[in-house]
């Protein structure tokens, strides 16, 4: 039915090598993106230059909306979004921006009764969505045509 | 965001905003005038309507003097001076053409692109335009509009940061002050923060006529204070206070609110909230996160002006953190005032908790792998002495092989799940009186490996929908999992409960959250994702499809049924099916919807549908609907409508309205009419939400507040021209629930 | 120069007409008058004879006639107008229609332009169709790149 595997190399030779920073330095999403970009091939470098491109990683901003209310009035439904805004800036495209956005969302259930289960699962949907914010992150540098 | 045609009208007679060239000061400075006398290399006086250009930078006035030595450019008479960023008017002017240094005395002044201007005794323009004003005038409104002023000793003006501070400042309405404050910054530009809305009156049910009306006090450059009284005639007065502070490299702000006598309650009601935080160095940082209040319905009666109930659960939390390049390490110490708990089911108290977690790389041949380590070691007690408690040591060491192409990945994982209890079982009943038989005191120690294998592919081909080409992904995913069994029912839960199965949550090691029960697992779980990518690359739409099969039921779900008669888990052969598609169709229509269905018996467990026309920014009708079966309290079938829509130019309308069928009835519903001028808007919101109940008794089950809202907003001055401006009481509040990465 | 005014003056063109009466010499054809290191060409110069010499008055006329001093300071002068009056008893320089005053950083164009050469004061008016026009180049331009329209001046006609 005319699928086939993707063949192309995932990142641009531009990006075979970069500086990440912005953020925490060790915030999760930092160690998460770095290391996919490692399983990329791509040589992480101790301090920015002019010789190749720097990734500068925003902080993961999160809010949370409410979706539906149990009967007693209390929230059932939580939406709850994250926001990651980074750029790559590539010094050999006189210092072109790259605006790197993602939007992930999550829709979580409370249950009042059991509060501190209901703040591990939060925890740990925090924790999964820097793994998927970092997956996004690469496929959008991947996506960049370098002019 | 593309400013709503109503306000283009208002910059009708603004001056457009020209960035200066980069070499502005080096241009050429030309004079024209009808006579003029000069000595070179020093003073040259010219007469006669003179004007003079330099770049963007223009200056017409009667007579003018230029010293080439000391680069003055003094302007006399009918002086009128603009540099593409601000116009300004008056008798006398002075310039440095060698800096970006203007004066003018008296001054009338219009900043390009923006509303703002006002007049000034003197006003000094420095290097990128920013403005220094003395017994200042400051308004937001188009030239010759009268709605506000503001008047103040000095004014200053921040281009870059966009911010405008005032001092002394008084605020006046029709020429009628209605407001002092001794200091007070605002934004200016496009980045209206919204925040500073002047008073604002409510009417409602509960605390009939609510007025509030805020002081801004700006104690020392590094601390200040709002004191908003705020007096309502069915309960009296209250004071709100915030005091932000920054000391070095602490900062937080710490919010009192206090009502001494409520006469409904014939009580003293408070709040307290407490939000620290300090980066000691890069690397080490603590916070506090405390918040109280007096009684269960503090924020049903007065309301929650900062977000402070976080789903009736308010935390009470002071923690460390250390991060280094492989470690992070967490020290807790955090309780809980949940509203509506009896003290006996209130959540354990975390005295403290430790948590370590590292990661490192481990080059095992050419194989990359991961050697991660989770580990944490807590001690749960309880304010009811009679309630079982107990100690708890996780160690969690996990050795994963990441093997990632362009067209797939395979990614396994082996780990060792550790974990030591100490508990100490007192009363062994559950929150509701149940007793719970099979608690065992003192030490219990619980081994379980767990292997996982996690792989997928990339399919891609490209096609065509809706009449242009996309590409259009498949990438199916399969997981197996393998965690051996152990008798667990003899552990208390404190920290756990199942958890949510949607796509994504059928790929997780655990069904439930927490350390206290990890299920046996035998399974594979099978799940298929596939996107429709225009060139952009954005996702117009998405659809995912995954299930688990169980090679094994699972013994711990079958001993967790036993125990838990009424509240049975699935445990047949396969999980719910999940499915979730979210579509950005036509440019301005958008669809989700979400189901999980229980196969054997097909009931359906939980289905989320929205639909939104959206042709404009400031227009747009919305349709969702929520449902979960499960037993009463935990169930919910709701229809809900968010709409908005201009009527007239600058009158627009907005509400939302959500039923809950279950119950045939509305539970939250908000309709506003906003009427927007250049410079300040009245908005007139209606909101009539269900009140959340947290008496044990369920004494006020289903009461409403209805509560009617009028807000003066002034624009330019920090108020805010969103849409979405939301009124406190309202809860389902407008958000656009389609999941696409664009 | 401060030398220029004792300088003799010479003069050189095609055609000359004398008439000694009234001490009067007119010069035709590009005239070219020097003292010192003022330069003044033009297509017709009256020069009207003073006793004792040196309080001589010229009117130099030309399309344009242009004046050129190197002052002191080693900074050139140089003007031109249709009508260019040059008084040596009062030093002064009288440019009518049209007239044009340049220096290293500063260019006056008005009607009329009076140039005092001694106090260097010089006073420009315009007419109902001509305003004064003065351009400065803000001083802390390094002198490699004055304008050029300084050199083109010193190639004049």
């Amino acid at each position: 039915c005319g699928f086939q595997l993707r063949g192309d190399y995932l990142m641009s030779e531009e990006l075979n090598r970069m500086y990440v920073s912005g953020g925490e330095k060790y915030s999760p999403i930092h160690r998460e993106v770095r290391r996919r970009l490692e399983l990329n091939g791509t040589q992480l470098m101790a301090e920015p230059s002019d010789d190749y491109p720097t990734l500068r990683l925003g902080r993961v901003s999160r809010t949370k909306r409410t979706l539906s209310l149990y009967e007693n009035g209390q929230v059932a439904e939580y939406e709850m979004s994250y926001r990651i805004n980074s750029s790559l800036i590539s010094p050999k495209h006189n210092n072109q921006v790259y605006p790197i956005n993602v939007k992930m969302h999550r829709d979580f259930q409370d249950n009042p009764l059991s509060s501190l289960a209901k703040q591990r699962e939060e925890d740990m949907l925090d924790k999964e969505i820097n793994g998927l914010a970092a997956d996004q992150i690469i496929r959008q540098l991947a996506a960049i045509q370098f002019d | 965001a593309e400013i709503p045609v109503q306000f283009t009208q208002c910059l009708l007679n603004v001056p457009p905003l020209i960035e200066p060239g980069d070499n502005a000061l080096d241009e050429k400075v030309t004079i024209y005038s009808e006579r003029s006398s000069a000595t070179f290399e020093n003073d040259a006086v010219f007469e006669g309507d003179v004007y003079v250009t330099q770049g963007n930078k223009k200056l017409n006035a009667d007579r003018t003097v230029y010293s080439q030595q000391t680069n003055r450019l003094n302007g006399y008479g009918n002086v009128f001076f603009t540099d593409g960023l601000i116009s300004l008017e008056g008798d006398e002017f002075e310039a440095h053409t060698d800096t970006d240094y203007a004066k003018v005395i008296p001054a009338r002044y219009q900043i390009h692109g923006d509303t703002g201007n006002g007049t000034a005794e003197v006003l000094e323009v420095f290097e990128k335009s920013d403005i220094k004003a003395t017994t200042a005038r400051f308004t937001g409104c188009p030239p010759g509009d009268k709605s506000w002023h503001l008047r103040a000793t000095t004014l200053d003006i921040d281009n870059e940061k966009q911010m405008a501070t005032a001092y002394n400042a008084r605020v006046h309405v029709a020429d009628v002050p209605i407001f002092y404050t001794p200091y007070l910054s605002y934004p200016i530009g496009d980045q209206r923060m919204s925040g500073f809305l002047f008073p604002t009156f409510a009417t409602n049910t509960k605390n009939g006529f609510d007025l509030r009306t805020p002081y801004y006090l700006n104690l020392a450059p590094n601390y200040d204070a709002t004191l908003t009284p705020r007096f309502m005639t069915n309960r009296g007065l209250a004071v709100e206070s915030d005091f932000r502070y920054l000391f070095g490299k602490n900062r937080g702000t710490v919010y009192l609110d206090y009502l001494n006598n409520d006469k409904l309650v014939d009580d003293s009601r408070y709040l307290l909230a407490i939000r620290h935080g300090a980066n000691l160095t890069p690397s080490w940082n603590y916070n506090v996160n405390y918040t109280s209040v007096s009684d269960n319905n503090y924020f049903t009666d007065l309301g929650d002006r900062n977000g402070f109930d976080d789903g009736n659960r308010l935390l009470q939390k002071i923690s460390t953190s250390y991060t280094s390049s492989n470690w992070k390490s967490d020290l807790i110490v955090q309780d809980m005032q949940v509203l509506g708990n009896s003290s006996k089911d209130a959540p354990f108290i975390i005295q403290p908790q430790l948590k370590l977690y590292g990661d490192w790389e481990l080059p095992l041949g050419n194989v990359p792998s991961l050697l991660s380590l989770e580990s944490e070691i807590i001690n749960y007690s309880h304010d009811d002495e009679t309630r079982y408690r107990t100690k708890r040591v996780h160690i969690e060491p996990t050795l994963t092989f990441p093997y990632v192409l362009p067209s797939g990945y395979v990614s396994s994982s082996i780990a060792l799940m550790q974990t030591t209890y100490d508990q100490d079982i007192r009363d062994a009943t559950n929150s509701s009186g149940q007793a719970l038989v099979n608690l065992e005191d003192g030490i219990i120690n619980r081994t379980l490996p767990k292997l996982s294998i996690d792989a997928g592919l990339n399919y891609e081909r490209p096609t065509a929908a809706f009449g242009n080409a996309y590409t259009q992904t498949l990438e199916p995913r399969i997981k197996y999992l393998y965690i051996p069994y152990q008798y667990q029912e003899n552990i208390g839960l404190y920290d756990t409960s199942t958890m949510q199965q949607d796509y994504f949550g059928l790929f997780r090691d655990h069904q439930y959250s927490g350390y206290d029960r990890i299920a046996d697992a035998n399974q594979f779980t099978l799940g298929a994702t596939s996107r429709y990518l225009n060139q952009g690359g954005s996702e117009k739409l998405r659809l995912a499809l995954g299930q688990i099969f169980f090679l094994q039921q699972s013994q711990v779900v079958e001993d967790w049924n036993n125990a838990n008669p009424n509240s049975q888990l699935g445990n047949s052969s396969t999980s719910v099916l999940a499915f979730e598609a979210d579509a950005n169709i036509k440019y301005d229509w958008s669809a989700h919807f979400g189901l999980q269905v229980d196969p054997d018996a097909f009931d359906v467990n939980k289905t989320n549908s929205a639909l939104e026309w959206r042709p404009a920014s400031n227009r747009y009708i919305q349709l969702n609907h929520r449902f979960i079966s499960a037993e009463e309290s935990l169930r919910v079938n709701q229809i809900g409508t968010h709409f908005a829509w201009p009527l007239k130019e600058n009158i627009s309308l907005r509400g939302s309205y959500n039923y809950d069928t279950n119950q045939g009835r509305n539970v939250d519903s908000f309709v506003s009419l906003r009427f927007d001028a250049c410079c300040w808007a009245i908005e007139l919101s209606y909101v009539n939400t269900l009140l959340t109940s947290y008496n044990s008794d369920n004494s006020n089950q289903g009461e409403m507040d209805k509560s009617l809202q009028f807000k003066f907003e002034i624009k330019g001055l920090g108020g805010s021209n969103s849409l979405s401006s939301p009124s406190e009481s309202q809860k389902i509040k407008y958000g656009q629930p389609f999941y696409l990465n664009d | 120069l401060e030398s220029d005014s004792s300088q003799p003056i010479e003069v050189d063109a095609d055609r000359q007409k004398l008439e000694m009466q009234k001490n009067l010499v007119t010069f035709y054809d590009n005239v070219i008058a020097v003292q010192g290191s003022i330069l003044i060409k033009s297509d017709k110069l009256v020069v009207q004879g003073s006793e004792p010499s040196g309080n001589e008055t010229m009117v130099a006329y030309g399309n344009p006639a242009t004046f050129y001093q190197m002052m002191d300071d080693g900074k050139p002068v140089n003007a031109k107008a249709q009508e260019l009056h040059y008084d040596l008893a009062t030093k002064v320089i009288t440019l009518i229609d049209r007239a044009e005053i340049k220096q290293i950083d500063s260019t006056v164009n008005g009607d009329k332009i009076v140039y005092e050469i001694e106090s260097q004061e010089m006073v420009a008016t315009g007419n109902k169709n001509s305003r004064v026009k003065t351009v400065f180049l803000p001083s802390q331009v390094d002198g490699s790149n004055a304008t050029n329209s300084n050199d083109q001046a010193n190639g004049a006609q």
